[in-house]
């Protein structure tokens, strides 16, 4: 069993590209929800969302390379590279053939896939562009990954929907530990603010027309953001024996699938994929010292999240701060638990709990500590990131700072 | 299908409801910022099938080749000499058959390979004229296929 620690980040977001802007918005509450300007609205009845309005592909990928992908394997490429790079790690031809490559998307290439049908349908074209289906695959992010920086071992995409990210990091984390592989470069990666995606979504009732205000009773649904976010894991012996800069550890990673419904959230696999981390772990409840929740701002999920957190940590519920991201970062589906695994890793990093935005009034369903707009310095030692997904697939990742 | 590329598909899209207005939208100028909508440069560029948008029509037959393969190999035009092979220009497996697809769209023209598509031997044809055997592997061989039919239909 190796140790697995953290080592790099990197992050494509609503709120910037570098993990200083990245993390000021989010200690500041500073929503990246707006209006949309990406994609046509005129047929869209919620027009708000979290987009990634200053990545010019072209700035970071070389124009053939840019070309032959999907704007999610885009976000993927420039995460993992800025995550390598951040963790100044030099991966030479005989370390490329084990470096294992990880990556969560929950959709895939939708800008493709609505670009391709709307021609097929809406123009009666006779045929499609010859890279449809190597721009749409929900493994291009992965693959690209890999190809851009020559990473030649394990290499695979993980998808869960809103749990993508999450199921992501943690496989490669079971890799790392079990001695599969001595570092895995993985995380999440989604583009979904495409026609199709968002009038799906509608189809759900569950978008919010204005933005998203998770466990607040005010709250009134997700709003769909995109991005990506990467993470370089490595062996606790290599990274030491490196010298590299170490941001946390990975302590614990646990699943679990409802086999209920295939939308509405279950307490109990929530509870249950919790408490399989924390065993994971090897940690007791109460030695939890912050959760970054899935808390999506729907009536739904927040209230179960809610209740799942009183299971899973009996009094000391009370006492533990939970807070969601999504209020900044809207809800990028696949991007979204790796985004919030480096937002919790940063809470490590900094001591600093960043808060849940947009959050107006109490719930009484909702009766927890969900630091409200303003960043709380405090002592942590471990942090807990949850995800949910449609279809009730729940992962939840430990992580700790020694 | 020669339709479906010039003012036949506008004409199509101004039918459905909206079209006009869709139609309008495609010819604003994309907004810079964001990198322009999610489906631009995707395989999808509606704008291109607007006459107004199209390159000089009256250029030579030759040099509009050698500019979609400029355009899909993303090298230099001036780059291309007649007896420029692809795989030198760095063509990979899928370059290949992004031009025969470029190519096909802009003359209206379908290139079939013959055997192999690594041997790089097409059949052209257009509205039932066909090119016959020919060979696609340097610029100026994948000129002549295009400009075979070309000429043919201009006679």
């Amino acid at each position: 069993m190796h140790r697995v620690v953290i080592t790099g980040l990197g992050v494509v977001s609503p709120v910037g590209l570098t993990l200083e802007k990245f993390w000021s918005a989010l200690v500041e509450a500073k929503s990246g929800i707006g209006p949309i300007s990406i994609i046509p609205t005129e047929r869209l009845t919620a027009r708000v969302a979290a987009q990634v309005l200053d990545f010019n592909p072209e700035a970071h990928l070389d124009a053939k390379q840019a070309h032959q992908m999907d704007r999610f394997a885009q976000f993927a490429v420039v995460a993992a590279r800025s995550a390598v790079r951040d963790a100044q790690l030099e991966i030479g031809e005989e370390l490329a053939l084990e470096v294992a490559t990880v990556i969560g998307t929950g959709v895939g290439g939708q800008g493709m896939q609505d670009a391709a049908y709307f021609r097929l349908y809406g123009q009666n074209a006779p045929k499609l562009h010859p890279l449809t289906i190597p721009r749409l695959m929900v493994n291009a992010a992965a693959s690209h990954v890999s190809m851009d920086l020559g990473l030649k071992g394990p290499t695979f995409s993980v998808a869960t929907a809103c749990a993508s990210g999450t199921h992501a990091i943690g496989q490669a984390f079971h890799m790392l530990r079990s001695g599969q592989a001595p570092v895995a470069i993985t995380g999440g990666t989604d583009a979904c603010v495409t026609v199709g995606t968002l009038k799906g979504w509608e189809a759900l009732r569950v978008l919010a027309k204005d933005t998203c205000r998770p466990f607040s009773k005010t709250r009134s649904g997700l709003v769909l953001g995109e991005g990506a976010a990467v993470v370089v894991l490595e062996t606790h012996e290599r990274a030491t024996a490196r010298g590299a800069r170490i941001y946390g550890e990975i302590l614990g990673f646990g699943m679990s699938a409802d086999a209920g419904d295939i939308t509405a959230a279950d307490p109990d696999g929530a509870a249950r994929a919790m408490r399989a981390a924390l065993r994971d772990a090897r940690m007791n409840a109460d030695d939890v010292d912050y959760v970054n929740a899935h808390g999506t701002g729907t009536q739904l999920n927040d209230r179960t999240e809610t209740i799942a957190l009183h299971t899973t940590f009996g009094p000391h519920a009370g006492r533990l701060p939970v807070s969601s991201s999504k209020g900044v970062l809207g809800h990028s589906l696949g991007a979204a638990g790796a985004l919030e695994f480096v937002a919790s890793a940063l809470a490590l990093e900094t001591q600093t709990i960043p808060p849940t935005a947009n959050f107006e009034e109490p719930d009484p369903d909702c009766d927890l500590d969900y630091v409200p707009n303003v960043a709380r310095a405090a002592p942590l030692r471990t942090a807990m990131s949850n995800s949910f997904a449609f279809g009730g697939l729940n992962a939840v990742l430990v992580l700790g700072k020694r | 299908m020669a339709a479906l590329n010039s003012d036949g598909l506008c004409g199509l899209i101004r039918k459905f409801r909206g079209g006009a207005r869709l139609l309008a939208l495609l010819r604003q100028p994309l907004p810079k910022p964001a990198g322009g909508p999610a489906w631009q440069d995707q395989g999808c560029r509606p704008d291109a099938d607007i006459p107004g948008n199209r390159e000089v029509a009256d250029m030579d037959t030759i040099d509009q080749v050698r500019q979609v393969i400029a355009k899909t190999l993303k090298v230099p035009a001036a780059e291309l000499k007649d007896d420029t092979y692809l795989e030198d220009l760095g063509a990979e497996s899928l370059d290949v058959i992004e031009i025969v697809y470029e190519l096909e769209d802009k003359f209206g023209i379908v290139i079939t390979f013959k055997g192999d598509e690594r041997a790089l031997l097409v059949e052209a044809e257009k509205d039932g004229v066909k090119s016959g055997e020919m060979e696609f592997r340097t610029v100026g061989e994948i000129a002549q296929v295009v400009k075979r039919l070309v000429d043919a239909k201009a006679s």
